[in-house]
């Protein structure tokens, strides 16, 4: 159907604790109020501008818009559990639409919580790519139109917390033994200390799942958008350093050694042998198999990646793949038939 | 956002005083806020607090508790209450209306309040036009002083010229 390779289609992926690297810059345009206060005509003119810019020419490849007019309930959940959008702009109600490139890596949401969300994400550790995806859309609009921004301020955002570079960089990792030994409270406590946070596998306000976590930076003024990557960049190593350690723990004692192993092996069964299956469990399974995989171990025998896996089976996605409404108990019979497949 | 007082507990509590003039607004935990309500003295609660945010000869002491009326953005009607209420802006503007306050949240959330990084595009254009126009305006002045009138007439033009690009690209 669709030929070209999409971000996550890579081999690599889960193989690693860092799973991937993304860019997001949060720009508003100066002639309209912050999208909380646009009336549905501003907000539909605010948008046309934009689109207009886009039919002009973008040189990041073929993009795709999808306005909320012509996007399924289904669709925008899944491209939702992709990333592809926020939380907040999944529930707006509001004039809105994005653009999405074919390999689904770089992303631009209009009337999110501010004007422009530009969004771009890489495969593994390559955030200055991510970076400069984000980078050539932001110069191509900001040379067209006036963007709200002050010398002092920098670009200025309906939340402060985003002024200055409107920049969030984050990578997203898998820190199942960090979890479940109760260390990544005490070290989201210590990150925070250097403007750093750590949100859920869809960012703000969601709740973590299958262990995988987005660190990013919290401080976005008085930094250029090099330092504040770079400091990322320092805290998520410590942090990866922290998750080897505990991961390294484990073998090196037989007993631990064993249980472990069975534990990965009896997730990898469940996973191929269910016949109705939740969401959350699976997630948790996956990231069982994620982890042993990482480890070395050779559970993992779907024909796709498990990061890909763990978005596939996602009710948005599996419902769209499967081109029907579902029902939760009928999702999740779906879902343990859809995993079988993958076997 | 963490209490300007103590900087360890969560703030919970907003106060709301007139400093010199100005409307200010404290963001406190409740242990913070119930030392205040038992009549601490305001001076010493706060100097720490305003060592940080406050030009010497602007700390003084605060007066009156009244509050003075709301103020407005005039580009989107958006109030300081409505700022202070949902903790955003309304647009562009408002970070003008409301700098004095911003710069106090911000240097509390962000640690900062001077932007270092990336600038628009249309913005570089714009300073680089402008610096373009200053040096031909001082060549021109030494020019007519050195009166070499040939060379003043030649920057003369290229100003004119460059003028009529600017504005045909704006
Ligand atoms: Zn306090
Ligand atoms: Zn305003």
């Amino acid at each position: 159907m669709n030929s070209v390779k999409k971000w996550y289609d890579n081999e690599d992926l889960g193989k690693d604790i860092l799973i991937s690297s993304r860019v997001r810059l949060a720009r508003n345009l100066k002639d309209y109020p912050f999208s909380m206060l646009l009336n549905k005509d501003q907000a539909r003119d605010m948008i046309s501008e934009i689109i207009d810019i886009f039919e002009e020419g973008m040189s990041s490849g073929k993009l795709n818009y999808m306005s909320a007019d012509n996007t399924s309930d289904i669709d925008e959940l899944a491209n939702f559990e992709q990333n592809n959008i926020s939380q907040y702009f999944l529930l707006n109600k509001n004039p809105k639409g994005f653009f999405i490139n074919e390999s689904e890596s770089l992303s631009i949401m209009l009337n999110e919580e501010d004007h422009i969300r530009i969004q771009s994400i890489c495969a593994g550790d390559d955030i200055n790519n991510a970076f400069i995806l984000s980078d050539n859309v932001d110069n191509v609009i900001s040379s067209k139109i006036d963007y709200a921004f002050d010398d002092d301020f920098g670009f200025l955002t309906s939340c402060p917390t985003n002024v200055g570079t409107g920049l969030r960089a984050s990578f997203m990792l898998h820190l199942p033994m960090l979890e479940k030994s109760g260390q990544l409270k005490n070290l989201v406590q210590i990150i925070s200390k250097f403007g750093m946070t750590v949100r859920g596998w869809h960012g703000e306000g969601t709740e973590p799942m299958g262990s995988l976590y987005q660190v990013s930076n919290q401080i976005t003024l008085g930094k250029s958008e090099r330092d504040i990557i770079k400091n990322l960049r320092n805290v998520t190593q410590q942090i990866i350093d922290q998750e080897l350690k505990l991961r390294e723990n484990i073998l090196k004692d037989d007993n631990n050694k064993i249980d472990f192993e069975d534990k990965i092996y009896r997730s990898f069964g469940i996973l191929s042998n269910c016949k109705k299956i939740g969401t959350r469990e699976t997630m948790n399974l996956l990231s069982d198999v994620m982890l042993g995989n990482c480890m070395g171990f050779d559970v993992n025998k779907f024909k796709i990646n498990i990061y890909k896996m763990m978005m596939y089976i996602q009710p948005g996605l599996l419902q769209k793949n499967l081109g029907c409404k579902l029902k939760e108990q009928e999702r999740d019979i779906e879902r343990a038939k859809f995993i079988k497949s993958m076997l | 956002m963490l209490c300007q007082n103590c900087n360890e507990n969560q703030a919970t509590v907003f106060v709301h005083r007139i400093i010199n003039g100005q409307e200010r607004e404290l963001h406190l935990c409740e242990e913070c806020a119930k030392q205040f309500g038992m009549q601490l003295s305001f001076d010493e609660l706060f100097q720490g607090f305003l060592d940080g945010f406050l030009s010497h000869n602007h700390r003084q002491s605060f007066g009156s508790e009244n509050l003075i009326k709301t103020r407005v953005c005039d580009k989107c009607g958006f109030s300081y209450d409505d700022f202070k209420n949902s903790g955003k802006l309304g647009c562009g503007e408002c970070y003008k209306v409301f700098h004095d306050d911003l710069l106090l949240v911000l240097k509390n959330i962000q640690g900062s309040v001077k932007h270092i990084g990336k600038v628009p595009v249309k913005n570089i254009a714009k300073v680089s036009f402008e610096n373009k126009i200053a040096r031909l305006e001082n060549d021109l002045r030494r020019a007519i002083n050195e009166e070499k009138y040939e060379d003043a007439a030649r920057i003369r033009d290229e100003i004119k010229k460059i003028r009529e690009a600017g504005n045909l690209n704006e």
